[in-house]
C-alpha cells in the first residue's frame, strides 16, 4: 500500500465524496450544530475521533468474527451497538482522565451515536475495502477513509458555519427564513465542491 | 387526542420531514428517483411500525436506564429484517438504496418516535402514530423525488416526459439539487400553512440535540418528552 | 429511577431485560436469515444470468467452464476474472469480472461478452462505487460502446473517460485480464 494511494483516499473522502455535501450523511448535525463556529468545531473533532475509533473496532469485527462465521446479516445490529458502547466508553474515560477535553467535547459525544455519518463510514469501509485474503492493506485503507471522511465533515461544518453567520440577518423572503434559506446555501456550497471532481484523480492518476 | 388525529398528525401537522425536519439524510439521498423514494419510504415505515409496536408493548418492562440500547437493538433488528426481505424479493430497490438501507437504524424519525411517543402510549395509538408518520415520510419523499426526477431527468417511473426529456436540468438529480428542492419544499409548506417562519433558536443543551427540531427547541418540552442530550 | 432502588431493580432487571431482548432479536434474525438466504442466492444468480444474456443475446444457454485461473496470468496481468461461461450454441464467451475500482478493491463488477474470435461484443457494469458523474461514466455510453469490437491487440485504442483516469485504468486492467483469460482458454 503506497503512501500515494493513502493520500488519494483521504483527499477523495474530503473533497470529492464529501460525506455531508455529496453523500448526504450527517445532515442532522450539519444543519443543527453549524450555527456557531465553536460548536461546529467541537462537534467535528468529536466526529473525526469517533469515526476513526469506530473503524478501528468494527473493521476487525467484520473481518474476523462476522465474515468467518457467516454472520454477515448481523452487521447492522452489531455495528450500531459497538458504536453506542464505544461512545459511552469514550465519554466515561474522558470524564475521568481528561476532564478539560470532556468539558469541551463531552456534550457532542452522545449525539454521535445517532449520527449516520459514523455508521455510514463503518459500513462503507467494510463494503469497499474488506478483502478476505489479507487484513492489513484493507485496514489501512479503511482507516484512511475514516480519517478523510471525518476531515471532510469538519471542513463542511466550518465552511458552513461561516456562511450561516452571514446569512443569519439577511433579508430573505418570509417563507424562506430559517431552514429553507439554510438549505439553499448548502446547495450552493455543494455546487462549489463539484469543482474538485476529477482534480484528485488527475493529481494521483 | 382522537384516534384519527393521531393518524393524521404525522401526515400534515407534524410531518416528520417538512415540519419536524427529521430524517433529512435519506430524504436528500434517495429522492433522485420516485421508485427509490417510494421503496425507502415503505422500508422506513415498516421499521417504524415494527419498532413502535414492540417498544409500546415492552414499555413497562424496559427500564429507564437501558431504554436507548433496547430501542436501538429493536430498531436494528427490524432494519435487518427489512434488508433481508428487500434483498430476497426486491433486488433492484435493495441495490438502489445501498448504504442508506442499513442507515435507517439511525434515522432520527424512528428513534425519535420511540422516545417521544411509543414508550408512553398504547399499542393501538403507537401503531396509528407509526402509520401516520410513515405515510408522511413516504409521501414527502415521493413528492420530492418526483420533482427531482421529472425536472432533473425528464422521466417519471420509467415514463419519458416529452418536452422535459430534452431539456432536463440534470443538477437537480445531483447533490446540490437535493438541498435546493428540499429548501424550496419547506418554504412552500411555510407559505401554504401560513406558519410563522420556522425559527429554531436553541440555547444550551438543546442546541445540539438531534431531536431539537421536534420540540421546537423548548427546553422544558425537551425534558418532558424524555429527550436527553 | 427512584433513589431508593435496590440492586435488583437498578442493575439486575435492566441488564436481564436488555440481554433478553438481544437474545430474542439475534434468534429472530438467525431464523429469518435461514429463510431468506436461499432466495437471496437465487435472486443474485438470476441477476447474473440476466446480465450474461444481456451481453450475449444470441446465446441460448450457458455452461460454466472449469478453467483454473491463476492470481497472476502469464503475461503478468493480474487476474480479476471470477467465472467464465460458454454459450452452448457457440455464440461466444461471457466473463464475470470482479475488478478494482476507484471506490476500492473488488468494487467494480463487469460482465463481458466476447465473440468466439475474442472480440468484445458488449460489456455491462453490474456494480461499481465510482464517483458519480466522473468515474461512473465508465458504466455508461459512450465509454462502453468504445469497447465493442476491441480485441487483445487493439486494447490501447480505447480512450479514457476525461477526468476519470483512475477509474478508466481500473476498467482497462479488468479488460486486460479478460483477454488474458481468453488466451488461456484457447490453448
Amino acid at each position: 500500500m503506497s503512501v500515494k494511494a493513502i493520500f488519494a483516499i483521504i483527499l477523495t473522502a474530503v473533497f470529492i465524496n464529501n460525506y455531508v455535501l455529496q453523500q448526504f450523511l450527517g445532515i442532522c448535525p450539519f444543519l443543527g450544530v453549524s450555527k456557531k463556529f465553536d460548536s461546529a468545531l467541537g462537534m467535528s473533532i468529536a466526529v473525526i475521533f469517533v469515526m476513526l475509533l469506530a473503524t478501528v473496532v468494527t473493521y476487525p469485527i467484520q473481518h474476523f468474527v462476522l465474515d468467518q462465521n457467516g454472520l454477515g446479516y448481523m452487521q447492522t445490529i452489531v455495528f450500531i451497538l459497538v458504536i453506542a458502547a464505544l461512545v459511552q466508553l469514550v465519554e466515561i474515560v474522558l470524564k475521568k482522565h481528561i476532564p478539560g477535553l470532556h468539558a469541551s467535547l463531552g456534550v457532542y459525544l452522545p449525539l454521535i451515536t445517532t449520527n449516520c455519518a459514523v455508521l455510514g463510514v463503518c459500513i462503507a469501509n467494510v463494503d469497499n475495502y474488506i478483502d478476505a485474503a489479507t487484513f492489513g492493506a484493507g485496514y489501512v485503507q479503511a482507516l484512511a477513509n475514516a480519517f478523510g471522511s471525518g476531515v471532510g465533515f469538519l471542513m463542511a461544518m466550518l465552511l458552513f458555519s461561516g456562511i450561516r453567520a452571514r446569512i443569519e440577518d439577511n433579508d430573505a423572503p418570509p417563507a424562506f427564513k430559517g431552514m429553507p434559506i439554510t438549505l439553499i446555501s448548502a446547495a450552493i456550497l455543494s455546487v462549489a465542491f463539484f469543482g474538485f471532481a476529477g482534480v484528485i484523480e488527475n493529481i494521483f492518476g | 387526542m382522537g384516534k384519527l388525529q393521531t393518524l393524521t398528525n404525522g401526515i400534515i401537522k407534524e410531518n416528520p420531514v417538512l415540519v419536524l425536519v427529521l430524517g433529512t439524510c435519506p430524504t436528500l439521498a434517495v429522492s433522485t428517483q420516485a421508485s427509490n423514494a417510494f421503496g425507502m419510504g415503505v422500508a422506513a415505515t415498516a421499521v417504524l411500525l415494527g419498532s413502535n409496536i414492540v417498544i409500546s408493548l415492552l414499555r413497562n418492562v424496559i427500564s429507564e436506564k437501558v431504554r436507548i440500547p433496547c430501542y436501538i437493538v429493536t430498531i436494528a433488528t427490524f432494519v435487518t429484517l427489512v434488508q433481508m426481505v428487500l434483498n430476497a424479493y426486491a433486488y433492484d430497490i435493495y441495490k438502489a438504496l445501498g448504504i442508506y438501507l442499513p442507515l435507517i437504524v439511525v434515522n432520527c424519525i424512528i428513534l425519535g418516535r420511540a422516545e417521544a411517543f411509543a414508550n408512553k402510549h398504547s399499542v393501538l395509538d403507537s401503531t396509528l402514530d407509526a402509520i401516520g408518520m410513515g405515510i408522511g415520510f413516504t409521501l414527502t419523499l415521493f413528492v420530492m423525488a418526483s420533482i427531482r426526477e421529472i425536472f432533473g431527468n425528464g422521466t417519471w417511473y420509467g415514463i419519458e416526459i416529452p418536452v422535459l426529456k430534452d431539456n432536463h436540468i440534470s443538477i437537480l438529480t445531483m447533490a446540490p439539487g437535493g438541498f435546493f428542492v428540499f429548501g424550496c419544499l419547506i418554504a412552500a409548506v411555510n407559505k401554504w400553512a401560513r406558519h410563522k417562519p420556522v425559527k429554531r433558536d436553541f440555547d444550551g443543551g438543546c442546541e445540539t440535540c438531534p431531536m431539537a427540531a421536534s420540540c421546537g427547541g423548548d427546553k422544558a418540552q425537551c425534558e418532558k418528552e424524555g429527550v436527553q442530550v | 429511577m427512584s433513589k431508593t432502588g435496590t440492586v435488583k431493580t437498578d442493575f439486575v432487571l435492566p441488564i436481564a431485560v436488555l440481554t433478553a431482548i438481544c437474545l430474542v432479536c439475534a434468534a429472530l434474525l438467525g431464523y429469518f436469515n435461514s429463510l431468506t438466504a436461499p432466495i437471496i442466492a437465487d435472486t443474485v444468480a438470476a441477476e447474473e444470468a440476466k446480465a450474461r444474456q444481456a451481453v450475449l443475446p444470441e446465446a441460448d444457454s450457458f455452461t460454466e467452464l472449469d478453467v483454473d485461473l491463476p492470481d497472476v496470468l502469464e503475461d503478468g496481468t493480474k487476474n480479476f476474472v471470477t467465472q467464465v461461461y460458454a454459450a452452448d450454441n457457440g455464440a461466444g464467451y461471457v466473463f464475470m469480472v470482479t475488478g478494482n475500482g476507484y471506490g476500492g478493491k473488488g468494487t467494480m463488477k463487469l460482465v463481458v461478452g466476447l465473440s468466439p474470435e475474442g472480440a468484445v461484443l458488449s460489456t455491462v457494469t453490474q456494480d461499481h462505487k465510482e464517483t458519480a458523474g466522473m468515474g461512473s461514466k465508465t458504466a455508461d455510453e459512450p465509454y462502453r460502446s468504445q469497447w465493442v469490437g476491441v480485441t487483445a491487440e487493439t486494447i490501447d485504442t480505447v480512450d479514457a473517460v476525461s477526468g476519470a483516469t483512475i477509474s478508466s485504468t481500473h476498467y482497462l486492467n479488468s479488460m486486460r485480464s479478460v483477454f488474458a483469460a481468453y488466451a488461456l482458454l484457447n490453448r
